[in-house]
């Protein structure tokens, strides 16, 4: 399980990419403009929390390249994160709070970094 | 397989955080509207009631943290259905709570992040389909359908935005589960489709075609059988249904309804006159156009050279759903919808285009004149989209009649005033008011029909000792009570009247607030003469800048 583990972090080189572009975004906005640091360290996280997190963790039990992983990881997070959090809320009555949002994304991507061990347990014979 | 990053691909990728930054710089900015300052926490464009209205929703669904009815200080106080496509407001209202940024600013971060986006992936679709430098091309061209992010800011489109962004992402899954027949895409797809959707539906039915014509064309070519056919479509209609089984009622009761109301309060903002010279430049169409066609005569000559014979089946795809692009433009969608042209011809814009101009290219066989001309090529498409852009938005802004003062005067009112006050709000700006004061409102506009007794009054050195004028709510249907097939299609929603609306007369002392503008109006004299009479009858100013003056009312 835990060779398991440590081979699918091996897997979050594009994820860190993009981290980097945020990180290097967060900094460069950070001397040219008048935005209070603390709006934009936060923006940059629920960027990677929201926008990127879950659909990459999702994506990768699938055989695609590292670009379509990075780059696809994101409207796909947008999909999944904003169309529970609706759901959620249409159906069930659940308001969209912050505890409701970082509920979702922990959810989905748990859900999606485990899906292999989910899926042979869900599925075995 | 996974591939791993070579050095080239670390150059494209670092050339690639450099144009984007670029523009993302441009786009955080957002222009000359915030100063740079995305913490303070007002509406940073202030155009289009467009750009106030979906804003100003997000905002009221953050504060609510729920999309199933509308505020009440907009129904007074009565629980209405929510009509309104939902997506966008959920999306960046839910990630708004997240980030400490203001909601109004962060709407607006939002959809340039779209913006940039949607060309990467278009370059990762390329690179899959076709190739690197392909892709490049591809991805600057593919600027082109969002070269005017910046004209979001000002114009609105941010449903139909969201929309579209999803569908590169839709294209991919189509194509992925063709090549591996796996559930998850299939499910996907109609997610996705479902998503968009909820954001445009209108827009949404383009999409569709977009994917539709992928879909049948590699159904066709890969020779799938009814049965694998029946299957997608299975899995595709489960997906968009799980998403949209809501929603779906609401958008065959009244699509938009209650919107449209919503957008009545702010339609009266100062819309720039000017919009349609500069939204689709003539000298842009006419050298996008002749750069197709230059590009289409080069890529049937390049097509053998070119092409992966794997590749020559998406090549077909895309000039399919070109042409089919081009006979709906013949069809007769033009006038202020160009926008839609702009992510619809992703396929003829974008796609034959960078696969001939590579094509073109591909001649100069040397390497360092060949790399250059791509790259070059990327910044100069660039700049030529840039530029124009951010001078019409300089031009644009100050149009715009909706100043601070006026913010800081609405401000006040939402912070320190009861939430059940009952405002006055005399000369105009009512609609604007009351959305954003969150307080109910009584609307005595210059310029209406019923008011023009009490500004002739007033303008003759008398105080009016009542005021005609109306509120404004908006009620449509309280509540979606059972199944019932007939008169409201599936659903039958409960409508219930709009409480005074009618016109009617009020005495001043009747509110507990008067807000005015004493200066920059038609009227100047008129409305000090007002301000001076309050003053003298003892009302106390509890609040005033160079623009507007505040008095209470009440005791």
């Amino acid at each position: 399980m835990k060779i398991k583990i440590k081979k699918r972090l091996g897997l979050f080189k594009p994820f860190a990419y993009v981290a980097l572009v945020v990180v290097l975004g967060i900094f460069v906005m950070s001397i040219f403009s008048k935005t209070k640091f603390v709006d934009l360290f936060t923006f940059g996280l629920a960027f990677l929390l929201y926008a990127v997190l879950p659909g990459y963790c999702v994506l990768i039990n699938t055989k695609i390249e590292d670009w379509e992983l990075a780059v696809f990881s994101i409207p796909l997070s947008i999909v999944v994160v904003t169309s529970l959090i609706y759901l959620l809320n249409v159906l069930a009555g659940i308001l969209m709070s912050i505890f409701t949002v970082l509920i979702v994304i922990i959810v989905i991507s748990v859900i999606g970094f485990f899906w292999t061990e989910i899926k042979s347990k869900l599925f075995r014979k | 397989m996974k591939t791993k990053i070579s050095k080239q691909t670390i150059t494209i990728a670092t050339f690639l955080v450099v144009i984007f930054l670029l523009f993302a710089g441009f786009a955080v900015r957002n222009g000359p509207f915030t100063d740079l300052d995305l913490s303070k926490d007002a509406p940073p464009v202030r155009t289009t009631h467009d750009a106030f209205y979906h804003s100003w929703v997000t905002k009221a669904t953050s504060d609510q943290e729920d999309t199933r009815t509308w505020p009440g200080y907009l129904t007074q106080g009565v629980d209405s259905e929510w009509f309104q496509p939902p997506m966008l407001y959920v999306f960046a209202s839910s990630f708004g709570k997240l980030t400490s940024m203001p909601t109004y600013q962060l709407f607006f971060v939002l959809m340039c992040l779209l913006g940039i986006l949607i060309p990467l992936q278009i370059f990762v679709l390329f690179k899959k389909w076709f190739g690197t430098k392909t892709g490049i091309i591809g991805m600057a061209l593919a600027l082109f359908p969002t070269y005017n992010w910046l004209m979001f800011y000002v114009l609105g489109y941010y449903m139909d935005f969201l929309a579209f962004a999803v569908v590169p992402l839709g294209l991919f899954f189509t194509y992925q589960y063709f090549k591996t027949n796996t559930w998850g895409y299939g499910i996907g797809l109609g997610l996705i489709f479902g998503f968009s959707f909820l954001s445009h539906p209108f827009e949404a039915f383009f999409a569709g075609l977009n994917l539709l014509l992928v879909g049948i064309v590699l159904l066709v070519l890969r020779k799938w059988s009814f049965k694998h056919s029946i299957k997608l479509a299975l899995w595709f209609i489960l997906g968009f249904i799980i998403i949209t089984a809501y929603y779906l009622p609401f958008f065959i009761e009244g699509y938009g309804a209650g919107g449209s109301a919503v957008s009545s309060y702010l339609s009266i903002l100062g819309t720039p006159s000017s919009i349609p010279s500069y939204f689709w430049p003539a000298t842009f169409h006419w050298f996008i156009l002749g750069g197709i066609a230059l590009s289409l005569i080069v890529l049937i000559m390049q097509y053998k050279k070119i092409i992966k014979d794997s590749n020559k089946l998406m090549l077909i795809i895309f000039i399919i759903i070109g042409a089919a692009f081009l006979l709906m433009l013949q069809a007769g969608f033009e006038g202020n919808r160009v926008m839609r042209y702009h992510f619809l011809f992703y396929n003829f814009i974008a796609f034959i285009p960078g696969i001939g101009i590579a094509a073109l290219l591909k001649n100069i066989k040397h390497k360092l004149i060949h790399d250059g001309l791509i790259l070059g090529g990327v910044v100069v498409l660039a700049i030529l989209f840039m530029i124009p852009t951010y001078t019409q938005i300089n031009n644009v802004n100050k149009n715009s009649m909706f100043t601070d003062d006026k913010w800081e005067a609405i401000r006040y009112i939402k912070d320190n005033t009861p939430e059940d006050s009952s405002i006055f709000y005399l000369y105009g700006y009512f609609h604007n008011f009351q959305a954003f004061s969150q307080r109910l409102s009584f609307n005595v506009d210059f310029g209406r029909e019923y008011t023009t007794e009490t500004y002739q009054t007033l303008c003759s050195g008398t105080m009016p000792e009542e005021y005609k004028g109306m509120f404004e709510t908006l009620s449509y249907y309280k509540e979606r009570s059972k199944l019932a097939v007939g008169r409201n299609s599936l659903f039958d929603f409960k409508a219930i009247d709009r409480p005074s609306e009618a016109i009617t007369t009020k005495p001043l002392e009747s509110f507990d607030y008067v807000v005015t503008q004493y200066t920059g109006t038609q009227i100047q004299p008129c409305i000090q003469f007002f301000a001076q009479n309050m003053v003298d009858r003892g009302y106390p100013v509890v609040y005033n800048n160079p623009t507007m003056l505040i008095f209470k009312v009440t005791t």
